[in-house]
């Protein structure tokens, strides 16, 4: 109970002490230094080097007693060095789908030039990602953690630290990246009957959209919009012809509709999409996206893939990249990270 | 610091921890037994070699009943001993056996912090110069493996492990040297003998003439003294240590040996103060024994050492450190009567045996009346009979004084002294043998003298009423160069000196390089062991005694505190100018650098990195109320450092940017930065 909420006051501390940012140069104030376990057993060694000295008044022991005392001493000032100075950079975070791993891309330069050796990079919970950094080099260092949720993904901290040269002390930092990325539905073949595309239930479906949606972009009839598809609903509460326009242009196989789905669950319905957007990137045929709020036009590539699972993963979320709610961090942090490196 | 046990990451550290390893037992290899040196050098080899040469390594199966037979091995070896000496045998055989288990990061902690503390125990029975040194290397190899131990697979790292701790060790040494100089020395605590035989050559406590003498052929140092005032003469430098005073017929032995010795102290060193003229200081190296060493007439300065009941000096505890301790001249407080019981006892002799002796004695005693003039007569005898110095007697049988006497006439001190303390106490003379030292050389620079084993000499003293005990040494009247020159000048026709320790330096003496170099390293090591060894709570008391103010233990654990806090401030300060030094002369350029710095704290998504206009546009978009002033600033700034500004507005418009600079924070203050933070966040 207690030291939860020591922990708790520490994770505020913390997070008050380094504010999310991409760039980062260490110093004084955001570097922590501890001794490690062995640390301390190497102070219980010196008091008994000492009680050796004092009971046999042997002065050399004393001598050797300083000796080790001010090598561990120094060890404290020559740690803190090896990340003092140092510049982080969050260069991206990628976009992956979720439960596979997301790419969390930093760079490390020593402005001046010094070598850094034996730095780890680590997630804090669950397993760690291990990652020795020979020196200050400029190429990227790629680490990589598993959002379990699709949506936007903010990264938990990154725990840089170091404990050479002797592993007697620990210094450490934490980098809390301001920038966010995308973790997309994961794919799931949607069963054939579902994908019989303008089945009879859709206006069913449409009826029981709850009357709260307000993705849904509304529009005057124009002629030659389909009839099912004006909500009339509203036509009877207002006597407007309005028309549903987050769908596009039915019957042209090449967009992929959120409307295909008729009664599947909005999540599902996202990995339905999803899958059909690989399956057409596979097999190179042109499509378009039309999800509520993002229309994206027929086109193939690469770029148009990434960007079509991008506008699923964001799905429901603010499209612009609103402030990090370190709040929420703790519950996107939560679902356990699974991380490991590839650096 | 990736585990992989598989791969052996931590070899290169292994190299260097068996080079320490193995200067640690090579320091101790005079102490341990022959088979614990064989274990400790192969156990080492051993784990080097399975992780290292990729060797199998040893199961459970083997390594327990292994560990269990060293173990019982050891327990038989050291059965009934506790002293430091057997436990820090024991701990010989733990890091050996630790070498044999190396699987984890872990254990090579655990070896590491156990060599260190072999490392440390074995300067408890080595604390010369050199093997200081060489036990310093060590602590330096184990520092730098531990580095690659930690480094991980990086290649290439030896050379830079060894700057790096090297560097460290430097760095560091102000930092030992004001702890070693200041901190506080605490009184011994209770503590168990350090060894439990006597390991080291020395007076005996028993005096057998006719068997072999080895003393002679030994150059080890027994103690070196230092004099206040002036040196006494030569002949006059007759070290007192034991006096023995039973004789069965062959052999001198004394009454009260076999003292027990409790648990105790460690003796204290001795105040390091200047000597008074009539004080000397003898710095003894350990001889495993209680008794000590002193000039006739003179008394215990320091209280460290005392004076038994027949002017002796005495220790509480066996000597088994080197120990200084002071001496004043002043006649001894020791009664100069001897009872009838201390009469009967000081003129014993067995019942029978040496008649010839016996006779003559019986014979001169008839003819001369006063006891003086008898003890005139006997060391006559010594004088006028073809007696010879010799360090080959012959060996003696049943009746040694009368075949000395009467028939070899070949012998040393032990010989000459034994013949006479028996002819004396024939004669009803109290009599009794004392052992000890006699003469000297002198070191470096006449700063001091050196007394070594092969200056063990053996003499009588007698009673007279009128006098009390005085010396008498049947060896001036025979070798007078063994008085006045020493045993080298003595022994010069015979050429037996040193004769069986052809690697003392001591033989040496002639070659005038052997000479030089010998007398130098003796002077090195005696500052060593004076001012490093000796350095304890006396010694520091008495040398910051010279600074003012009273300085006691409590002050200096007061003045070391402050001075390492000192360091570690000097340390920060350091780390700050350093700082300060990438900061920039010109102020512009230092306000714009306050500037950047004070963006990247307000945290408004912009830094360094950013154009002016875009860290203004963002100050502007965080703050709409101040974006006029920071418009200000930005084409002031502008001005400055891309046009040509005429000198004159210079210093006008630097103190304007800074106001208004000081005016955008100050409406940051105001506001709450939070929520501005939050706006701004991550908007890139």
């Amino acid at each position: 109970m207690i030291s939860e909420t020591i922990g708790k006051l520490a994770q505020r501390w913390i997070r008050q002490r380094i504010p999310r940012r991409d760039e980062i140069e260490l110093g004084r104030r955001n570097i922590f230094v501890l001794p490690t376990r062995e640390g301390m057993l190497f102070c219980g060694l010196l008091v008994i080097c000492l009680l050796t000295g004092i009971n046999y008044q042997n002065s050399v022991i004393y001598l050797f007693t300083f000796i080790l005392g001010a090598v561990f001493y120094g060890t404290i000032l020559q740690t803190f060095q090896n990340l003092d100075g140092l510049r982080v950079s969050v260069i991206s975070l990628g976009q992956g789908v979720a439960g596979e791993p997301l790419p969390v891309a930093l760079r490390l330069t020593a402005p001046d030039g010094s070598m850094r050796p034996a730095l780890n990079l680590s997630f804090d919970e669950g397993v760690v990602a291990r990652t020795v950094v020979e020196g200050h080099r400029n190429d990227a260092i790629v680490l990589s953690m598993v959002p379990v949720r699709r949506g936007r993904v903010v990264c938990p901290r990154i725990r840089l630290e170091t404990d050479f040269p002797f592993g007697l002390i620990r210094v450490w930092t934490w980098i809390r990246p301001a920038s966010t990325g995308v973790a997309t539905p994961r794919p799931v073949q949607p069963p054939a009957h579902v994908m019989s595309g303008e089945s009879e239930e859709e206006g069913e479906a449409l009826v029981r959209r709850s009357p709260g949606d307000t993705d849904t972009l509304l529009r005057p009839y124009r002629a030659g919009d389909s009839l099912k598809r004006v909500n009339w609903k509203l036509f009877a509460r207002t006597g407007q012809m309005v028309v549903s326009d987050w769908d596009a242009p039915s019957g042209d196989p090449r967009w992929l509709n959120w409307d295909d789905f008729p009664g599947v669950d909005p999540e599902l319905r996202l990995s339905y999409l999803a899958w059909r957007v690989e399956d057409c990137a596979a097999k190179q045929a042109p499509w378009g996206l039309a999800i509520p709020g993002v229309r994206l036009e027929p086109d193939l590539g690469d770029a148009h893939r990434r960007e079509s699972l991008r506008a699923l993963g964001l799905y429901g979320e603010s499209e612009s990249v609103g402030p990090v709610d370190d709040k929420g961090e703790g519950a996107a942090a939560k679902p356990g990270h699974r991380a490991g490196a590839h650096a | 610091m990736t585990e992989n046990p598989t791969q052996p990451v931590s070899g290169r550290a292994l190299d260097f921890w068996l080079v320490g390893y193995a200067l640690a037992l090579l320091a101790q290899i005079e102490r341990l037994p022959l088979w614990l040196t064989l274990v400790g050098f192969a156990g080492g080899a051993v784990g080097w070699l399975i992780r290292r040469r990729g060797w199998r390594p040893l199961s459970r199966r083997w390594l327990m009943p292994m560990t269990l037979g060293l173990v019982v091995l050891f327990w038989l070896a050291y059965r009934g001993q506790f002293t430091v000496d057997t436990a820090a045998s024991f701990l010989v055989l733990t890091v050996a056996l630790k070498w044999l288990e190396l699987r984890q990061r872990r254990d090579l902690f655990v070896l590491f912090f156990i060599i260190c503390y072999l490392v440390v125990v074995t300067l408890l029975f080595q604390k010369g110069l050199i093997w200081a040194v060489v036990l310093l290397g060590s602590i330096f190899l184990l520092f730098t493996g531990l580095q690659l131990a930690m480094a991980g697979q990086l290649r290439g790292l030896s050379m830079q492990a060894v700057r790096r701790s090297g560097g460290l060790f430097l760095k560091m040494a102000p930092v030992v040297v004001v702890l070693f100089v200041f901190f506080p020395r605490m009184g011994p605590l209770w503590s168990v003998p350090l060894v439990s035989e006597q390991g080291v050559t020395g007076l005996s406590e028993e005096m057998t003439p006719g068997d072999v003498s080895n003393l002679a052929q030994n150059s080890d140092r027994a103690f070196r003294v230092e004099f206040g005032g002036d040196w006494p003469r030569p002949g006059e430098r007759y070290w007192r240590a034991i006096v023995l005073d039973v004789f069965d017929g062959r052999t001198w032995s004394r009454r009260d040996r076999g003292e027990r010795e409790r648990a105790s102290r460690v003796i204290e060193a001795a105040p390091a103060d200047a000597l008074a003229d009539d004080e000397y200081e003898i710095l003894m190296e350990p001889h495993y024994q209680r008794w000590g060493f002193a000039l006739v007439d003179s008394v215990p300065r320091s209280p460290n050492a005392r004076q038994d009941a027949r002017g002796m000096v005495r220790f509480e505890r066996s000597v088994d450190q080197s120990v200084r301790y002071r001496m004043g001249f002043e006649s001894e407080r020791v009664s100069r009567e001897l009872g009838e019981s201390g009469k009967r006892f000081y003129t014993h002799l067995p019942a029978s045996g040496n008649e010839m002796t016996r006779a003559w004695v019986a014979e001169q005693r008839m003819a001369i009346e006063d006891d003086r003039q008898l003890v005139t007569r006997f060391m006559r005898l010594f004088n006028q009979e073809p007696f010879h110095y010799t360090l080959r007697p012959p060996r003696l049988g049943e009746d040694p004084v009368d075949e000395l006497l009467f028939d070899t006439r070949r012998g040393f001190c032990e010989h000459y002294a034994s013949a006479l303390a028996f002819m004396l106490r024939a004669a009803g003379i109290p009599a009794r043998i004392m052992t000890g030292y006699l003469g000297g050389e002198s070191g470096l620079n006449d700063q001091y003298l050196i007394v070594r084993q092969y200056d063990a000499h053996a003499w009588v003293e007698a009673w007279l009423p009128e006098f009390g005990w005085f010396r008498l040494d049947p060896t001036a009247q025979i070798a007078p160069d063994r008085i006045e020159l020493g045993l080298r000048e003595a022994m010069r026709d015979e050429g037996s000196f040193l004769e069986d320790n052809w690697a003392s330096p001591d033989r040496y003496q002639d070659l005038a390089l052997v000479n030089w170099l010998r007398l130098r390293a003796d002077a090195a090591n005696y500052y060593w062991q004076r001012w490093v060894v000796g350095y304890e709570g006396q010694t520091q008391l008495a040398l910051l005694s010279r600074l003012p103010g009273n300085i006691g233990l409590r002050e200096l654990g007061f003045i070391t505190a402050g001075l390492v806090a000192a360091f570690i401030a000097l340390a920060v300060i350091i780390g700050l100018l350093r700082q300060h030094q990438q900061r920039f002369r010109d102020p512009w350029h230092r306000l714009y650098d306050r500037w950047c710095r004070w963006l990247v704290r307000q945290d408004l998504g912009v830094g360094r990195g950013d154009s002016l206009s875009h860290q203004v546009a963002a100050v502007a978009r965080a703050m709409p109320e101040q974006a006029s002033e920071a418009r200000a600033f930005k084409t002031i700034m502008t001005r400055h450092f891309y046009a040509d500004g005429g000198d004159g507005v210079e210093a006008e418009d630097l103190k304007r940017v800074r106001r208004l600079f000081g005016q955008i924070r100050r409406s940051r203050l105001r506001s709450k930065p939070k929520s501005g933070e939050r706006q701004q966040h991550g908007r890139r």
